[in-house]
């Protein structure tokens, strides 16, 4: 148990306390920022000093967007084999080759590895899925609904399945039963503005023009830049003989559209060709270096993802992936170049900042750190989250404690939460106002009662203040 | 009464099932090898990927030395920039000898055009009993004057119908007014100059940009001032105030009206279809009339377009090719001046889905009394099978037969050797080409020999083929509205100058008549408005109708 001679002690193990948990924060932030990029617990395992022949290996300087997209074609052909090659009895693999395929126009090729993918998980949705749009596109409209209702099979309350069901049913002029898929999907997704749209294509087709109109105008109650709705509700209008509203929807539709084509006007020259073929690649690696950590090969995935990102430099959620493997594996340093670079490319992404932030608090950059929860807050002012690190910041430097009772006060009144409270507390504890700071762990201790920090902390504040009455 | 049609089914081993695809009588045999046709179509091509390459050529099926037999000329393209030629390419004419033999005439004739041929009309424009011809070329358009003995003479420059060294497309003899002259549209594809050109890629080939990057242009209408010249009425007719990327055009009178409308299929953006108010000015209301987009709203990337009446209830149709991943679509008439998309209810975008698409005809090929689909197919990128293999650059024609019910089913499979033809085709033209009753194809091929297509269909039924001869209208009657009626069979047609991908064919009219073996009336509708009526006609004959020698009405 501390005693008062003790103080510097206690205060230093708290900063030092206090610096962790702003670190496990940072790190659960960044994991979370990456929605759902969680690393496997293979990952967290020590990196083995495992050398491996790189997998995307690329010189594109100096060569043609032609040739440099024909290179990352043939790369990503290479990848995708090798993937298969590392992994034969993974589904996933052979899914990733599949898709490779297609992307390359080897659509035959294609659909072997995706049945391959089914041979070894059965219950792939997502290959029946990539199945029926081949189908499609090949105008097999009957193979297209057979892959369809498997997906449907697989995933029944998977919105949005049934609307493709029936837009294929409607192509084999099977209105009836897409009118049936349809009203099922609007159980499942009564707000679906696609939904309502089909129905209303489905009643059109059928020549039941009130039920169309219907349909087509709740799809624009939905959705008001539906604009093939506003199309198909002018033409069930004429057909109901109400030409005047339908040219209402014509015109609207025609200006829409006309801004459409503007929009048109740019893209499919060589260097889009060239930035479609760097982000295909980058798909690959980032789904590949997923594959590599799930199998605890941390320096290949790594590897992989870095190469992921410099092909898609302007990839925000690629790149902060990357910040979390690199925060995962150790390398601080690395994970803030990349929130630094998310920065950069946006600017007024609050939570970005906070990472900034963390990170240079973990790497001992005070002056850094505040610069970064200071545009935190002027980015979301709304928010208490930056409020409390400036305090806690300020906590750790034991710097300006008026200022951080300020913004420690701030987050309270922005958001009344346990944490907020516990920081507040501590800021009064560190300024000597024992009472309040007492007060402020009981609020936080009412609202999480089962926190061992606020307890012991709790406790260590009535202790001391009961060194101090004596 | 409809005839049933001879489908017959077959089943694959005892124990199957599923019906394989039907066989049906329709049979077109390639007979290009042995008809002494030696045109090879170039697109000027350099590897520089200009978009003009893309969209050469149509064709033209008409007779020009009036012997009674149709002949063949096919346009072709010219060297690009950058392209080296030693022998500069040219048009081609061909004239048919009969059996399917066809000799080289474009020497003697005179309508060897060396410019970039895109688009071709023929009508008669000085009503002196032959049929010249208009080109409509990327560069200076050129019209050819019939001098009767089987020559042409150029006289554009007399007649003032170049339009100004544009990237051209279709084009239409027409008479707008009723006058009795033939007037011409010529329809633009888009504002295309080398120093704007820029390459593009598709998966890492180069490919041809897309038109959308190209400024489109209004198209352009003269008026045939009747003394050999022609007047640029573009701007007053309503015409010029509506730019573009225009590609094939019909002229058809759609509502009945007694006058000529035209229809412009435009790439990539809405259709135009301008109704004629009856003294050749011109209101667009493809919008509202329902042709403009497809039936959901999307401007296709429309190419050729023909009409006819595919459903025999008296109104002219409309049927649009276009790009891949869009069907090809048909507009049903539903009078009142509007049009449903029945392209999937129909079956008519059968097998077109992976398809780019071009010529196209209504056609009733086995003459069962409906009129069936033809549809040339090719892809414009000539590197697309090396990333895409959902389609290819060469690919197969397409033939949709009538059910009679309204639908159409893909019989391409059992359509004979002629449909086995993987090449990327253009325009497509069709015509009684050995004078026997029925309706036979002539390909254009990008870059390649064309295809002549025989009709050896089967189980044919009863026919009728119509040549007017215009007196107080003009000399061909196009335009002219001629309805066959058989017992309670009734049959329409027009005469068309200019239509499907921009090509010519059609002069005379076909119908197909079943087990019928008489005709009780056949009434024509002249443009200005003369009628005659002739009764009691035997079927299975080519009948020239001269105006004001039937009944009047």
């Amino acid at each position: 148990m501390p005693t008062r001679t003790d103080r510097p002690k206690v205060s230093l193990i708290k900063s030092v306390g206090i610096t962790l948990a702003l670190l496990i924060l940072g790190t659960a932030v960044l994991l979370l920022w990456t929605r759902g990029a969680a690393e496997p617990e293979t990952a967290r395992k020590p990196l083995a000093p495992r050398i491996e022949p790189p997998l995307i290996s690329l010189e594109l300087d100096g060569l043609s967007a032609e040739t440099q997209t024909g290179l990352l074609r043939e790369t990503a052909a290479q990848l995708a084999h090798r993937l298969v090659m590392a992994f034969p009895r993974t589904a996933e693999a052979h899914m990733l080759q599949g898709n490779t395929f297609r992307q390359l126009g080897q659509s035959a090729q294609a659909l072997a590895c995706w049945q391959e993918a089914l041979a070894l998980a059965p219950r792939r949705p997502d290959a029946y899925t990539y199945m029926a749009i081949l189908a499609e596109e090949k105008g097999e409209s009957a193979q297209a609904l057979a892959h369809w209702e498997k997906v449907l099979a697989l995933e029944p309350d998977h919105a949005g399945v049934r609307d493709s069901l029936a837009h294929t049913l409607m192509g084999l002029n099977r209105r009836d039963a897409a009118i049936e898929f349809l009203r099922e999907e609007l159980t499942l997704s009564p707000r679906s503005a696609r939904t309502h749209y089909l129905l209303g294509q489905a009643h059109l087709r059928e020549k039941r023009f009130p039920e169309a109109i219907d349909y087509f105008e709740k799809t624009l109650v939905l959705d008001p830049n539906f604009s093939q709705a506003t199309y198909e509700l002018a033409t069930a209008l004429v057909r109901s003989g109400r030409s005047q509203e339908a040219q209402l929807y014509r015109d609207k539709f025609q200006k829409r559209n006309k801004r459409q084509k503007k929009k048109d006007l740019y893209g499919f020259t060589a260097q889009d060709d060239l930035r479609k073929a760097k982000q295909s690649l980058a798909s690959l690696a980032t789904a590949a270096a997923g594959l590599y950590q799930a199998a605890g090969r941390n320096l290949t995935g790594l590897a992989l993802l870095e190469e992921a990102v410099a092909l898609d430099p302007e990839n925000l959620e690629r790149r902060k992936r990357l910040a979390a493997r690199y925060q995962a594996l150790g390398r601080p340093q690395e994970a803030l170049g990349q929130c630094e670079r998310i920065a950069d490319l946006q600017p007024n992404d609050a939570t970005c900042q906070m990472l900034i932030g963390s990170l240079n608090l973990q790497l001992g950059r005070h002056r850094q750190a505040e610069s970064a929860f200071q545009r935190m807050v002027s980015l979301a002012p709304g928010q208490a989250y930056g409020y409390r690190e400036l305090a806690r910041l300020h906590l750790t430097t034991n710097n300006n404690l008026k200022q951080a009772r300020t913004w420690a006060q701030q987050a309270v009144t922005l958001e009344p939460s346990a944490p907020n409270y516990y920081v507040l507390g501590l800021v009064y504890h560190r300024m000597g106002d024992a009472s309040a700071a007492l007060q402020a762990l009981q609020q936080a201790l009412q609202k999480d009662p089962g926190n061992q920090a606020y307890q012991e902390s709790y406790r260590q504040m009535s202790l001391d203040r009961k060194h101090e009455s004596n | 009464m409809n005839r049933i049609k001879t489908c017959v089914f077959f089943c694959c081993g005892c124990l199957a099932v599923n019906a394989s695809p039907a066989i049906c009588a329709i049979r077109l045999t390639d007979v290009t090898a042995e008809s002494g046709v030696a045109f090879r179509h170039t697109d000027g091509s350099s590897g520089q990927y200009y978009i003009v390459e893309t969209v050469s050529a149509g064709l033209a099926l008409f007779d020009y030395d009036n012997d009674g037999r149709i002949d063949i000329y096919f346009l072709n393209g010219a060297p690009l920039k950058g392209t080296k030629s030693t022998r500069r390419p040219r048009n081609a004419l061909y004239r048919n000898l009969g059996q399917w033999r066809f000799e080289d005439v474009t020497e003697a004739s005179g309508l060897g055009d060396t410019g970039f041929g895109l688009g071709v009309a023929v009508g008669d424009y000085d009503n002196d009993g032959d049929a010249d011809v208009y080109l409509n070329n990327f560069g200076p358009n050129v019209l050819y004057r019939n001098n009767g003995d089987g020559t042409f003479t150029d006289v554009t420059e007399t007649a003032g119908v170049d339009a100004g060294h544009q990237l051209g497309a279709g084009a239409c003899f027409l008479d707008i007014e009723g006058d009795g002259d033939l007037d011409l549209y010529v329809a633009n594809y888009l504002a295309f100059s080398y120093q704007a050109h820029e390459i593009s890629t598709l998966g890492g080939h180069r490919a041809y940009r897309a038109p959308i990057h190209h400024r489109p242009l209004p198209d352009m209408l003269y008026r045939n001032n009747g003394d050999g010249t022609f007047s640029d009425i573009s701007a007053t007719a309503g015409i010029a105030a509506h730019a573009g990327w225009g590609m094939g055009i019909v002229c058809a009178d759609y509502d009945n009206d007694g006058d000529t409308d035209i229809f412009v299929g435009n790439d990539v953006a809405e259709n135009f279809l301008f109704r004629n108010n009856g003294s050749g000015v011109f209101t667009e209301i493809g919008m509202m009339a329902g042709t403009a987009y497809t039936a959901d709203g999307n401007p296709g990337a429309s190419m050729g377009v023909d009409c006819g009446d595919y459903d025999n209830d008296g109104w002219l149709d409309f049927k649009v090719t276009s790009y891949q991943q869009e069907l090809s679509t048909l507009y049903r008439n539903l009078q009142d001046d509007f049009f449903d998309d029945v392209t999937q209810q129909s079956g008519a975008g059968g097998g077109t889905l992976p398809m780019v698409t071009w010529g196209v005809g209504i056609i009733d090929f086995d003459n069962d009394m409906d009129r069936d689909l033809f549809i040339a197919c090719g892809h414009l990128q000539d590197n697309v099978d090396h990333y895409d293999d959902v389609t290819s650059y060469h690919q197969r024609n397409i033939l949709l037969r009538n059910d009679g019910r309204g639908g159409f089913t893909d019989v391409s499979d059992t359509g004979g050797t002629g449909l086995q033809v993987k090449l990327s085709s253009r325009g497509a033209a069709f015509d009684d080409l050995d004078n026997d009753g029925d309706v036979d194809v002539v390909v254009l091929n990008s870059r390649e020999a064309p295809t002549l297509l025989r009709n050896d269909s089967t189980s044919m039924g009863n026919w009728l083929q119509i040549r007017l001869q215009g007196k107080n209208s003009n000399r061909d009657g196009i335009g002219a509205r001629v309805t066959v009626t058989a017992g309670d069979l009734s049959l329409i047609d027009e005469v068309h100058s200019g239509r499907g991908y921009q090509s010519h064919y059609g002069t005379r009219l076909y119908f197909g008549l079943g087990d019928h073996t008489l005709v009780d009336r056949v009434e024509v509708r002249w443009i200005g408005g003369g009628k005659d009526i002739f009764s009691a006609v035997k079927t299975n004959q080519l009948l020239t109708l001269v105006e004001g020698s039937g009944q009047g009405n």
